[in-house]
């Protein structure tokens, strides 16, 4: 048996025993504290009632706190506290998503669970000053469900960041990745499913592996805006939105740079290297057969391979989905743009083994940031540590931008060494 | 032996099994709403604490301060705008380290603690995202520290909320109360610190139970302001500021509308409430004493605690610090504007109650209450765990409050329209 942990995404557990548990806890609600998506009482509450062995009680759980508050807000609403009404939404959003995390993509509280999810998210918004933007990207012969977040009002044009989330992220997550902390420092944020992200399965979408398609498609869009400096729009990814991001800028140019966390060049190897050593030599009926099992796997995992190969691949199997996952690499040394490479000292093996290759193979001006434990951001993504993570993510598209001049206000910043980065 | 707690201040344990620290743990972790936290950099510095040890509690969280502070200054050199928000998180380091020290047996560390967070926090201030100074409100010859935040692009007097906190909060804390949240709402804010709060020990104020004085000064700054509606003013306290809150409202009339969590009348039964009546017999001051050491022994935390009271109210002991506290009950009768009385459901009986008695006992036709529950993810002291809830009960009422008085005038339903 392989020691390589399939779930290995952070190495602190903080509340319940069972690790993939914890770490739902962690990446989503404890996660979306720091921009306002979660009160820390509300989390602890629903944590405590939820008993590990029974996941249906975590849907239960998380469910009714949804429930609650986003009738609270709806009551607020109606009274005219727009900003009571705000947090209470963007709240419930977070509890309906927890509590999807749990639920298989066939029960149908599934997808009754996403509408409301993306309802709530919906009203928050409306309520932002300025609004954000729920808007549907033309890719194709259809559209990529995606939110433009202003930075400010007016015309101006500003520079702009694209989010772009993990496999089993929807568009309305980035915000509390990178949307809020876009607007914080006067940049646009635009935050998008790619085919196969969110809810596109619904429409009929599935993961490709060609993703500087649809990339394409958002960059069009946004040189149809009048308030995106198209000279600096960076894009950031997290988790498989590191691999969809660093494919298309092997090829996208209008892409000024990138900060991607962790780098992930080649999807299927990252796959296998999770993989238990018997499963990945195991004949294909075999290998279909032990993941239907899964005694492998925990329950939780079932849940979202089950998702995540079947719904969002529209793989008729593991094996075929596997098969799908060979073409998914990138071709790091026709990167041009600056590369931000960003992991942490928790993750599992594979993603730290593909951040090295990464960052030796670009060719492009690049930079290594690896969060460790003492910062409290050893985690996935840095799902501990969104303010770190953004810290460092927008300093560094601060100087890039800054570097090439493109932007006048931010080229008054000179371009200083950077003491915490490792910088090519 | 069982363990002294020092106030029953939440149901739902976090992490830390000593009940004061996990309390403490729960008010950063509340921290997060205004970019105070993090919640890796909170666990990380958690894990390092030995239950029930404030000194492994008071090194973890200063040095999460100092290495945050280290990164923050890194980045102001450079020139960065990330500058700002960082340093607000070295704040929280070095604020949690200090809720366990000691002023008393190490005045020199506790000193240069507190003047670290509120360095960092002034530094923190161009990320509010709002107009935001440190003020010194004049008081006798001395002074009172606080914030004034401002309401962006104010081309009208706004209503203004003053608010206190309890004897262990200092203003900066009271950012993540109302300061932060307020200006985005429409309100300005005032944060201020009583005597005997904060550093004010080190230039002669004390803990008093008359607060008149200082409030009075404080209301008189507050209306001096342009930017301050003076037909909306409304003060607003947590924990043991609810006694200066409740006590002010009853003879300050320039004052519109006041909430409290909780509303405190009588400030000496409170406190002795929640120390054994052991403790304040005089004839077994021997017994006590040595009963004090016992308990502190056994929670170090809740003996820095004492050792701090002590410390703020210029008296030697505790015993001598909870007498100083004696005096009139607020005439509650006599509160003469709305009043929102709030209370946690993990608050000490003695707080319930005196919450209850006060929101009977209130003859203004405009009052409510509302006690937050652990269902609502709320029920710890002052609502730490859960600033979005309190934020729109508070707001929302006053809201409500004022507007229903504008209203009211408009139609020549109150005295005075």
């Amino acid at each position: 048996m392989s020691k390589e942990k399939t779930g290995q995404r952070h190495k602190n557990k903080v509340y319940f025993k069972d690790q993939d548990l914890d770490l739902y806890l962690q990446a989503f609600p404890l996660n979306h504290l720091t921009y306002g998506g979660a009160a820390a009482g509300e989390v602890i509450y629903a944590a405590s009632r939820v008993d590990e062995k029974n996941l249906e009680s975590w849907v239960e759980e998380w469910s009714a706190l949804a429930a609650r508050l986003e009738a609270e807000a709806a009551t607020s609403l109606e009274k005219g506290h727009r900003v009571s009404a705000r947090e209470s939404y963007l709240r419930a959003f977070t509890y309906y998503r927890t509590a999807s995390l749990c639920l298989p993509v066939g029960d149908p509280r599934f997808r009754a669970t996403w509408e409301m999810m993306r309802s709530c998210f919906r009203r928050a918004a409306r309520l932002f000053k300025p609004p954000i933007e729920a808007v549907e990207v033309p890719y194709e012969d259809t559209t990529l469900p995606a939110y433009f977040v202003p930075a400010s009002e007016g015309d101006e044009r500003r520079p702009t960041a694209i989010v772009i989330g993990g496999g089993e992220q929807f568009s309305e997550e980035p915000y509390f990745w990178g949307g809020a902390a876009a607007a914080e420092r006067g940049y646009n944020a635009l935050l998008v499913d790619m085919p196969g992200q969110g809810g596109t399965p619904f429409r009929g979408m599935h993961h490709r592996h060609d993703v500087e398609v649809p990339m394409g498609a958002v960059l069009d869009y946004l040189e149809g805006r009048p308030d995106v400096d198209l000279d600096c729009v960076g894009a950031m990814g997290f988790s498989l939105g590191g691999y969809i991001v660093l494919r298309s800028v092997a090829s996208e140019r209008r892409i000024g740079a990138c900060a991607v966390s962790t780098p992930i060049i080649d999807w299927h190897q990252t796959l296998t290297d999770a993989m238990p050593t018997m499963l990945r030599r195991a004949p294909r009926p075999l290998f279909n057969a032990v993941m239907r099992l899964g005694n492998l796997f925990s329950k939780t995992q079932l849940l979202a391979y089950e998702k995540f190969f079947e719904w969002q691949v529209g793989a008729r199997s593991y094996a075929d989905a596997m098969d799908s996952f060979r073409p998914w690499k990138v071709d790091v040394a026709s990167i041009s743009c600056p590369v931000l490479c960003m992991m942490g000292t928790g993750e599992a093996e594979t993603f730290k083994r593909q951040t090295y290759a990464c960052y030796a193979a670009l060719n492009s001006p690049k930079a290594l940031r690896v969060f460790t434990e003492e910062e409290g951001a050893d985690a996935h993504s840095q799902a501990n540590n969104q303010r770190l993570a953004h810290q460092v993510i927008f300093d560094f598209f601060d100087e890039m931008f800054a570097q090439g001049e493109a932007n006048p206000s931010m080229a008054q910043t000179a371009r200083r060494s950077r003491p915490d980065l490792r910088v090519g | 032996m069982t363990k002294t707690t020092m106030f029953e201040r939440s149901r739902t344990r976090v992490r830390i099994s000593n009940e004061d620290m996990d309390y403490l743990f729960q008010v950063v972790l509340g921290y997060h709403p205004h970019g105070g936290a993090s919640y890796g950099e909170l666990f990380r510095a958690a894990s390092k604490v030995e239950d029930g040890e404030p000194e492994s509690w008071i090194s973890a969280f200063r040095k999460m301060g100092e290495r945050i502070e280290r990164l923050a200054t890194g980045l102001e050199a450079l020139g960065r705008a990330s500058a700002a928000p960082t340093f607000l998180r070295a704040f929280t380091g070095y604020r949690t380290a200090a809720f366990l020290m000691n002023p008393k047996t190490d005045f020199e560390r506790f000193s240069n603690t507190v003047e670290s967070f509120v360095r960092c926090f002034r530094k923190a201030i161009p990320s509010f995202g709002c107009s935001c100074e440190p003020v010194r409100i004049p008081y006798e010859d001395n002074y009172l520290s606080g914030y004034f935040y401002g309401v962006e692009e104010q081309s009208a007097p706004r209503p203004t909320v003053l608010i206190v906190g309890g004897g262990d909060t200092y203003a900066e804390d009271l950012h993540f109360w109302s300061g932060a949240a307020g200006p985005g709402r429409g309100y300005n804010v005032l944060s201020l610190e009583l005597p005997g709060y904060g550093l004010s020990p080190t230039r002669g104020l004390y803990l008093l139970a008359g607060l008149e004085a200082p409030m009075r000064a404080a209301v008189d700054y507050a209306l001096a302001k342009p930017q301050v509606d003076s037909d909306a003013l409304a003060l607003y306290s947590i924990s043991g500021g609810g006694y200066a809150v409740t006590r002010t409202v009853a003879t300050e009339r320039r004052v519109r509308a006041a909430i409290a969590t909780t509303p405190i009348y009588d400030i000496y039964q409170l406190i002795t409430e929640a120390i054994p009546a052991i403790l304040l017999d005089e004839r077994r001051s021997g017994v006590s004493r040595w009963l004090l050491e016992v308990s502190g022994h056994f929670n170090k935390a809740g003996k820095n605690n004492m050792d701090k009271f002590a410390w703020q109210s210029g008296k030697g002991s505790l015993l001598e610090a909870i007498r100083s506290t004696e005096g009139e009950p607020v005439d509650v009768k006599a509160i003469g504007c709305p009043m929102l009385c709030l209370a946690a459901e993990g608050d000490p009986p003695e707080a319930l109650a005196q919450t209850r008695y006060v929101f009977d006992h209130l003859e203004h036709p405009k009052k409510a209450l509302r006690v937050l529950t652990a269902e609502e993810g709320a029920e710890a002291h002052t609502h730490v765990n859960n600033f979005p809830l309190l934020d729109q009960v508070v707001f929302d009422w006053l809201d409500e409050t004022f507007a229903q008085d504008e209203t009211a005038q408009r139609v020549g339903l109150v005295e005075g329209a």
